[in-house]
């Protein structure tokens, strides 16, 4: 396992600190008491053999420079490695990962990152990584599951989470920036945002207080076909690549913002505009008061043609 | 993690059995002990309830002990703390010969008390003690300090005073070290702030060099000498003022030590 | 008066080393007394006048007698065995209990811990006459272990190492389990490198207290060539009857000096123990 803040033992060089989960196993109790390894040769041969393997797996780490030091001359990177290298040096069956970079820089986390993807690649054994940021988990998985309060709310590959989430948390946990989430009403089979229907969901859900998000991505779309939205701008970011519009929705009681991601060098976008988007219906997802998610048939005659 | 009980109880079970066997066991056996008659070396022992209390409590040597010892008690504790915590401020408000002065007040700490009481016996001697040689030299009557019953309990309060006070003072010390600098910071800023925050509150001082300046402002932020024109003139210092606010929030956002 | 910065700073520390160099001169006089004593020949300890220096040194004589008349040695041998006896014993029995109470969950902690924080506040007189009654009964009385094995717990011990065992982080446990040690291996192997300071610190606390100990050595030890060196300085005192002054400072000079020069020597760690010990406990 390899721990969040290491947890390497301070007053043993890094060496000792690889080798120590080979003693401990390769050794009985009687064996490994002080003194033992000058007294019998076994435990000296026992000693080498576990330094033989610690070395090996350093060096295919990068860090056999780094031996005779302690935890504290380290750098938070070199310290994970030397985790990492314990964690390796058990040839274990399955690897534990508790937020192993949180604690680390963005430029390093990002270096560690391809390393333990790649690492992963190589030893071919199943790696179970626990992180709270959804990049890493995105980005580095085969499958992810998404948890809360002790509850598995989907599992799946990064592919079904992102594009169909099976509740409104796994949804809003994914995706830069949130996803936008409308509040929604069912009255009788159809589901109405915004004062106007999208659609139909299935019965039995009669007066339920439900949810309608879309990703930010989406654009503002052009025609007048999908869910329609106005209000006023009320915040431009700038990141270099996109911009990051906010924007104050008029026909609301809450005072609800949606977000929209758009191409940095879409003109006429200033705070106080106002401004008019539609959102395809094909790209929403419902979710029920429960926060599960709702199958939901669109209205046809609002459906854009080529979506 | 769960850890196999037996195991939490054999790293208990030294310490827990020591601890009853020698020091909570004789404990309930004296409370119990103390509502019998038992005798030092007696076979039996009748209950008694709390009649060993009352006659204690009547009995006028015990009370005249408990006066005196809480006389003692006092004096010393005043003593100690007052002299502890003079001497702390002292040493601390400079840096020359912090540590000889330290180990000086504190070595009555770590030297054996019986050995020292001998010493003290001999310092206290009526006629030949140092104590009463000084005062006949500074011309005051030399006194009987152990054996006159008025002055008896003061000498062993002086000499209580004297084993401790340098106990007092490392505490004293190690509490002064641990006001973290950003209080001291926002004290001193306070201070010139409250006048004006280009001036400085204390005397400057530069050195000689205006390439390199010194000084030696009484504020806490940094400050930058400026030789006035003409040569008789003194060298000013201006404190850098810093943002009071941020100071102050960080100083009340330090954790205690 | 208007003085400049550096003659008000000069003026203060002027009075700042007046006053202390006045007090550290009160407080070092009985040991600077106790050492010139122990210099001085017979006839020149009882004077009229106040005379600090002896002018013939007798230094050989008293020291000769200190050592001859009683076994000093011997008992500051008898003093560095028990410290060191108990502090082997202490750190023994107390580092796996709070361990424990630091770092594991079990059915009646908080009750335990009460218990321990009870026993902290418990006297040394008070438990001494049920203690001294189970020695005798175990014909252990007057031996060296009497002096040893009822300190071998040590409840201030156990609070002390407990609370410095709090800090150290539970990964650093968890990850001592899952590399295959025993509870009992990670006490010793994890724990105890990583509490050295704290260790230190109560070593210090514990050795300077029994050390100077008189109270129960008084008690439970008869014969002289057990004493301890409190105890050895009563006999001692005995001995001389109170009149040759001269062999007696010699012979405090001698008991005292070791935890003196102990302190001298370390006096930056011992000060740092005493501060640890005082401001946790």
């Amino acid at each position: 396992m390899v721990f969040q803040s290491y947890a390497l033992y301070p007053h043993m060089t890094v060496g000792e600190n690889i080798c120590t989960p080979l003693l401990m196993r390769g050794l009985n109790f009687w064996q490994r008491l002080p003194g033992m390894r000058w007294l019998l040769p076994a435990v000296r041969r026992q000693h080498a053999a576990a330094e033989a393997s610690a070395r090996k797996v350093a060096h295919s780490l990068g860090i056999d420079a780094l031996w005779g030091r302690k935890p504290a001359q380290l750098s938070g990177g070199q310290r994970q490695r030397v985790a990492l290298a314990r964690a390796m040096v058990r040839h274990p069956a399955v690897f534990l990962f508790d937020e192993p970079l949180s604690n680390l820089d963005a430029n390093l986390r990002q270096a560690l990152r391809a390393e333990i993807r790649q690492l992963h690649d190589q030893l071919g054994v199943t790696f179970i990584y626990v992180t709270h940021d959804q990049h890493e988990a995105m980005s580095m998985s085969d499958r992810v599951a998404v948890m809360r309060e002790g509850r598995v709310l989907q599992l799946g590959t990064p592919d079904e989470i992102y594009r169909q989430p099976a509740h409104v948390e796994v949804a809003r946990f994914v995706g830069a920036p949130r996803i936008n989430l409308l509040p929604a009403e069912i009255r009788g089979a159809g589901i109405w945002v915004q004062g106007q229907q999208i659609g139909h969901v299935p019965p039995g859900q009669e007066g339920a207080a439900c949810q309608v998000g879309f990703r930010p991505q989406l654009g503002l779309q052009d025609g007048d076909k999908g869910l329609a939205l106005q209000g006023r701008i009320s915040g431009v970011e700038y990141t270099g690549a996109e911009l990051i519009v906010t924007v104050q929705l008029a026909h609301t009681q809450a005072q609800e913002q949606v977000v929209f991601c758009l191409p940095a060098q879409q003109a006429g976008l200033r705070v106080g505009e106002p401004l008019q988007a539609w959102v395809p219906l094909a790209q929403l997802h419902v979710f029920g008061a429960d926060g599960q998610r709702l199958a939901f048939e669109p209205l046809s005659t609002q459906l854009d043609a080529a979506a | 993690m769960r850890v196999h009980p037996l195991n939490t109880l054999l790293l208990l079970s030294p310490a827990t059995v020591l601890l009853l066997v020698f020091l909570l066991g004789p404990v309930a056996v004296v409370a119990v002990l103390s509502l019998t008659d038992w005798q030092f070396g007696a076979a039996t022992l009748n209950w008694v309830g709390l009649a060993n209390y009352a006659e204690l409590w009547s009995d006028p040597v015990f009370r005249q002990s408990l006066a005196n010892t809480l006389l003692y008690l006092v004096l010393v504790t005043a003593g100690a703390v007052a002299i502890g915590l003079g001497t702390a401020l002292l040493i601390e408000s400079d840096t020359q010969l912090r540590g000889f002065y330290r180990t000086a007040f504190f070595m009555p700490v770590a030297s054996t008390l019986i050995a020292m009481a001998v010493v003290w016996q001999f310092l206290l001697h009526p006629s030949a003690g140092l104590v009463n040689h000084m005062l006949q030299w500074v011309g005051l009557q030399p006194q009987d300090w152990l054996n006159n019953r008025r002055l008896a309990l003061y000498s062993l309060a002086a000499i209580g005073v004297w084993q401790m006070a340098g106990l007092a003072m490392v505490l004293f010390l190690a509490g002064l070290k641990s006001i973290p600098q950003d209080v001291r910071d926002a004290a001193a800023l306070d201070g010139v702030t409250a006048a004006s925050p280009g001036r400085c509150s204390g005397q400057p001082r530069c050195s000689s060099s205006p390439s390199a300046p010194s000084a030696h402002c009484r504020c806490s932020t940094p400050c930058t000498c400026s030789r006035a024109a003409g040569p008789t003139s003194r060298p000013r210092c201006c404190c850098t003022p810093s943002t009071p606010k941020a100071s102050a929030s960080s100083a009340w956002a330090t954790p205690a030590p | 008066m208007m003085l400049t910065f550096s003659a008000r700073t000069f003026l203060f520390r002027a009075l700042r080393h007046l006053l202390l160099m006045a007090g550290a001169l009160v407080f070092l006089a009985p040991f600077i007394w106790m050492v010139l004593t122990s210099l001085k020949p017979v006839d020149e300890v009882f004077t009229r006048e106040l005379t600090l220096l002896p002018t013939r040194l007798a230094l050989v004589e008293n020291y000769t007698e200190a050592l001859t008349r009683v076994p000093l040695l011997r008992y500051l041998w008898n003093g560095l065995l028990v410290c060191t006896a108990i502090l082997v014993l202490q750190i023994v029995v107390l580092l796996p209990a709070a361990y424990a109470f630091a770092k594991l969950q079990f059915r009646g902690k908080t009750w335990a811990w009460r218990l321990v924080l009870l026993a902290l506040m418990i006297p040394h007189q008070a438990t001494a006459i049920p203690t001294y009654v189970m020695l005798h009964h175990l014909g252990m009385l007057n031996t060296l272990s009497a002096l040893i094995v009822p300190f071998s717990i040590s409840a201030f011990g156990i609070f002390l190492m407990r609370q410095f065992f709090r800090t150290v982080p539970d990964d650093l446990v968890h990850a001592a389990r899952l590399d295959g040690m025993s509870e009992f291996e990670l006490v010793w192997r994890v724990m105890l490198p990583t509490a050295v300071p704290a260790l230190f610190a109560f070593a210090i606390f514990s050795v300077v207290w029994h050390w100077n100990d008189y109270f129960w050595p008084l008690l439970v030890i008869s014969s002289p060539e057990l004493a301890t060196p409190p105890l050895g300085t009563m006999f001692f005192r005995n001995e001389e009857a109170g009149i040759n002054y001269g062999p007696l400072m010699a012979g405090t000079v001698l008991i005292t000096a070791p935890l003196l020069l102990l302190f001298i020597a370390a006096q930056k760690r011992f000060i740092e123990g005493v501060t640890l010990t005082g401001v946790k406990g």
